[in-house]
């Protein structure tokens, strides 16, 4: 007599089964390849390289790449390679930074108005409701004529661009999950209102929170380029992306290696971030496609 | 069995779904036998080949995710495999109608109820607009909708009623052949008399052979003719409903009565099946019952052919007479 | 029906008044003094003075603010642009059709060609038509919009000498423009009308009406494209919102004297009157744009259409 064991299931751990999928689509895995690269070339490239960031050497100015300058130099002579690689950890950080704070802000925001209702809540989603009538980059442009160029301008130009998103997806988020049925069983056991929000309600938006926060970090970093751009962001002689793009425009038909290569990197690391974000999304939640 | 036509017959059926670069073998050569006129119940858990075994016969498998390996089909003596798509068309909602199983999704929610069941009528029949939509109605009034309903949107019907438009739109050609997949179980308990009821009409006024997909036993005894039992793709017992059900030879099928909920008195607990359905990528050898099987041997671990027990009754297990006599003892 | 229409046009008007309160308070914020950067540092007191009473800049918040709402919104006057002294409405007539020539071409290129991609990467799912259209819009949506825009001005203007860099003037001057503003979003509508399209493939009453015997290019006209076009509006009328954000940017890089590039003329010149104009036609554009959207959702879906007249009973 054979015993009548289940020998045929799936075994899975939740977190090695996660890694193992989002591994799986190539997109994914070229995605943390190319980022892993990217940041690591950003902030240990730099500490490799002979020149600095801002040598002025007006020797070398406009200088085609060549085996020494391999992407050649700028209007004053500076090696472009290397502020390439000093711009990325801003790029970088600011998309991480905007993101986490946005995320933050969001979802409490998003949870106060969920849990408690009512007027507060209504009061707070009309009020997102303007914040998104308006397009991100629109707001970032308007705070960052407010505050000025610089880092935390920028950074604070940028969250407050995207948090209207956010909030929506929370409050939707936490609607959802109030009007579940372990909720009302939570509550019937007497769990304290507080504990309910933190030990049941918040798990649940965490996650399509992660993911959205990571769809937008690529926008991030393009819409800091594009104020970096037109004089708002992060201004010279800060090695930004964007305003290195602007440092190029001038000089495009004479010496357009200026303008390709800080374009060549917000790429790369744009896309590096969506197609983790994808893959991601496709493991966590597919039904958030767009 | 003989004297009597044999409608629908499927010989070693054998369908595949490759997802995502694994294979789920649903159906694992079926042969299946339905008479004219007659209803043939097929039961069998959630997973076990059953509406892939309907939509095999009316060809509309999800392509590319489902393939067809192997086997035939047979419709009235014709080869269903080897007809061409146009001739499909043909045979799909006229010859072959199927009714699905969750009302809800079944129905387009952009368009009327009426066009709908227009939509079927005017594919193979040559009605004008006004004569199409007036059988509409009528056939509306069949399941016991008012015929002025024909310009509302499903939305506007509850679940039951909506069922009753599929079971409508199914029937507006007078098909030969209905598979009916799980019509009631997305219904509650009365909405389900009534519409197996309706069914039932239906099919004696029209004398249409059906197959009932359902794995509710109960829906079984009220509507079938013979039963087909189906465990991870495959038959494991068939005959006539009462070959099956007072003669019960498979372990499986056993189980299945086993675990209905009883009302007798000392009955305290519930008796499912132990352990869990087989993961169809990775079928156990042999017959995929045994890991659960109090019966089971090491033989049960080859391929196991069909054992006849009695005219018509098939069994597709070498420890049926064991099974059979562990019932007597508790009865 | 009528009802739900004139309730969403008066939040249209909450919208739109609560935006330029916010701009208004956002460019009273903006640090420094009208006067002082347009007489220069060595204008006397008095002067600035009278500068500043022309400018109105002297009163407290409240007043200003009070005189902008009314005007805006009674009087639709938009005011007179504090450093060219010109009034801003006849300069946004001017550069409106500019601005529109550009998006408006961009947003229908991108709506059809991204849909058009979409459907057919989703009615191919697996395919190469699939991974191909989707890795192109992987990539357009990753790369710069104005980024391209230069890369193109670099081949096609100075390399090729094709077409022209800058300025406008001639249809051709409008073409790379276009072509930039667009990329963004034929990807972005490629993407959503494959998995719109992909949802309603798998859809039951797709396979309900295989059943009945339609012939599989009726199916895929009568059945799958309606019950797709819902998601595939969001995704338009998102674009649009889109091309609108991106125009300052564009502009400036094609040197276009849009709205886009009058706001950043305002931006950089202090000039509020000039951005809180600009931001409030963004503004209004934007909530046209979402009210026109909601009303084909209405009209295409006999599920939303029943919400808003069953409010008449």
């Amino acid at each position: 007599m054979l015993n009548a064991k289940s020998e045929n299931q799936p075994k899975s751990s939740l977190l090695g089964d996660f890694l193992g999928r989002l591994m799986k689509t190539a997109a994914a895995k070229i995605g943390v390849v190319l980022l892993v690269f990217i940041v690591l070339a950003c902030f240990i490239g730099p500490l490799l390289s002979p020149y600095e960031k801002n040598s002025i050497e007006l020797t070398n100015m406009f200088a085609r790449p060549s085996a020494e300058h391999w992407f050649g130099c700028d209007a004053l002579g500076r090696d472009i390679l290397t502020r390439l690689l000093y711009g990325g950890r801003y790029s970088l950080i600011l998309g991480l930074t905007t993101a986490a704070i946005s995320s933050i802000v969001a979802i409490l925001i998003g949870c106060s108005a969920g849990y408690f209702g009512g007027a507060t809540e209504t009061l707070i989603m009309r009020f997102m409701d303007v914040w998104s009538s308006l397009p991100a980059m629109l707001l970032a442009i308007m705070v960052s004529a407010v505050l000025g160029a610089g880092f935390f301008a920028t950074v604070f130009a940028l969250t407050v661009g995207g948090i209207a998103g956010g909030v929506r997806m929370t409050r939707g988020q936490i609607l959802a999950e109030r009007k579940k049925e372990y909720i009302e069983a939570a509550e019937s056991i007497n769990c304290s209102k507080l504990s309910i929000m933190f030990k049941h309600l918040l798990p649940n938006v965490v996650q399509p929170m992660i993911i959205i926060a990571t769809m937008s970090i690529g926008a991030t970093i393009m819409m800091a380029a594009g104020l970096s751009y037109i004089g708002l962001g992060i201004q010279p002689p800060t090695p930004e992306w964007g305003a290195m793009l602007a440092d190029g425009r001038a000089y495009i038909r004479l010496y357009p290696h200026m303008i390709t290569f800080p374009g060549i990197a917000i790429a790369l690391t744009v896309l590096a971030v969506n197609l983790i974000g994808d893959g991601l999304r496709d493991v966590l939640d597919p039904k958030l496609r767009d | 069995m003989s004297e009597e036509k044999i409608y629908l017959d499927i010989k070693d059926l054998e369908v595949v779904y490759s997802q995502a670069k694994k294979t789920v073998r649903a159906v694992n050569r079926v042969s299946l036998q339905l008479v004219k006129g007659k209803t043939l119940g097929l039961v069998g858990e959630t997973g076990a080949g059953k509406t892939t075994i309907a939509k095999s016969i009316l060809r509309i498998l999800p392509n590319p995710q489902a393939k067809v390996l192997g086997g035939q089909i047979f419709l009235d003596g014709e080869d269903l495999f080897k007809k061409s798509e146009d001739a499909m068309y043909d045979v799909r909602g006229t010859k072959v109608a199927m009714v699905f199983q969750d009302p809800m999704t079944a129905l387009n929610p952009l368009m009327t109820v009426g066009d709908q069941i227009l939509e079927v009528l005017m594919l193979h029949n040559d009605y004008n607009n006004t004569e199409g939509l007036k059988k509409a109605g009528e056939m509306l009034e069949t399941v016991g909708i008012p015929a002025e309903r024909c310009s509302e949107y499903p939305h506007q019907f509850s679940g039951g009623m909506k069922q009753r438009v599929v079971i409508a739109m199914a029937l507006a050609c007078n098909p030969e052949l209905l598979l009916a997949d799980e019509p009631t179980t997305a219904l509650d308990v009365t909405i389900q008399a009534q519409v197996l009821d309706l069914i039932n009409e239906l099919k004696k006024s029209y004398n249409t052979s059906m197959i009932l997909i359902t794995h509710d036993l109960g829906v079984v005894a009220e509507t079938c003719d013979d039963v087909a039992v189906i465990y991870a793709g495959k038959i494991v017992e068939s005959g006539s409903k009462e070959d099956v059900f007072d003669h019960t030879a498979h372990p499986y099928t056993l189980g299945l009565f086993g675990s209905l909920p009883s009302a007798a008195v000392g009955e305290k607990r519930l008796h499912p099946i132990g352990g869990m359905p087989p993961d169809p990528t990775n079928l156990p050898p042999g017959c995929a019952f045994w890991p659960r099987c109090p019966y089971a041997t090491e033989e049960c671990k080859e391929e196991i052919e069909f054992i006849k027990l009695a005219p018509g009754h098939f069994c597709r297990c070498i420890h049926s007479d064991k099974a059979h006599k562990a019932l007597r003892r508790k009865e | 029906m009528g009802r739900y229409i004139f309730n969403r046009l008066l939040w249209m008007i909450l919208i739109l008044i609560t935006t330029a309160f916010v701009v208004f308070t956002l460019m009273y914020l903006v640090p420094g003094d009208p006067a002082k950067s347009l007489l220069g540092p060595d204008a006397s007191y008095e002067v600035l003075q009278i500068k500043r009473h022309e400018l109105g800049v002297d009163r407290p918040y409240i007043i200003q603010l009070a005189d902008f709402l009314y005007k805006t919104f009674i009087r639709f006057d938009l005011g007179t642009s504090w450093k060219f002294g010109t009034p801003i409405v006849k300069d946004m007539a001017e550069r409106l059709p500019r601005t529109l020539a550009i998006g408006v071409p961009a947003v229908v290129l991108s709506a059809i060609l991204g849909t058009v991609l979409g459907i057919y990467a989703a009615i191919n799912k697996g395919n190469w038509q699939d991974s191909t259209t989707m890795v192109l819009s992987m990539v357009l949506i990753s790369i710069p919009d104005f980024w391209v825009a230069l890369m193109f001005i670099l081949l096609f203007s100075a390399k090729l000498g094709w077409l022209p860099a800058y300025g406008i003037g001639s249809v051709s001057h409008y073409i790379l423009p276009i072509i930039c503003l667009s990329l963004f979003g034929v990807a972005i509508n490629a993407r959503q009308g494959r998995s719109a399209m992909l949802e309603t493939i798998r859809a039951e009453f797709v396979v309900t009406a295989r059943a009945k015997g339609q012939r599989e290019n009726v199916v895929v006209r009568k059945h799958m494209l309606p019950n797709a076009l819902m998601p595939i509006i969001t995704g338009v009328a998102g674009g649009l919102a889109m091309i609108v954000a991106g125009s300052p940017i564009m502009e400036t890089v094609f040197s276009i004297p849009g709205i886009g590039q009058y706001m950043l003329v305002g931006i950089n010149g202090h000039d509020a009157p000039i951005v809180r104009a600009c931001v409030m036609f963004f503004a209004l554009f934007t909530t046209i744009v979402i009210l026109i959207m909601d009303l084909c959702y209405a009209f295409l879906d006999p599920r939303i259409k029943a919400q808003y007249s069953r409010r008449r009973r």
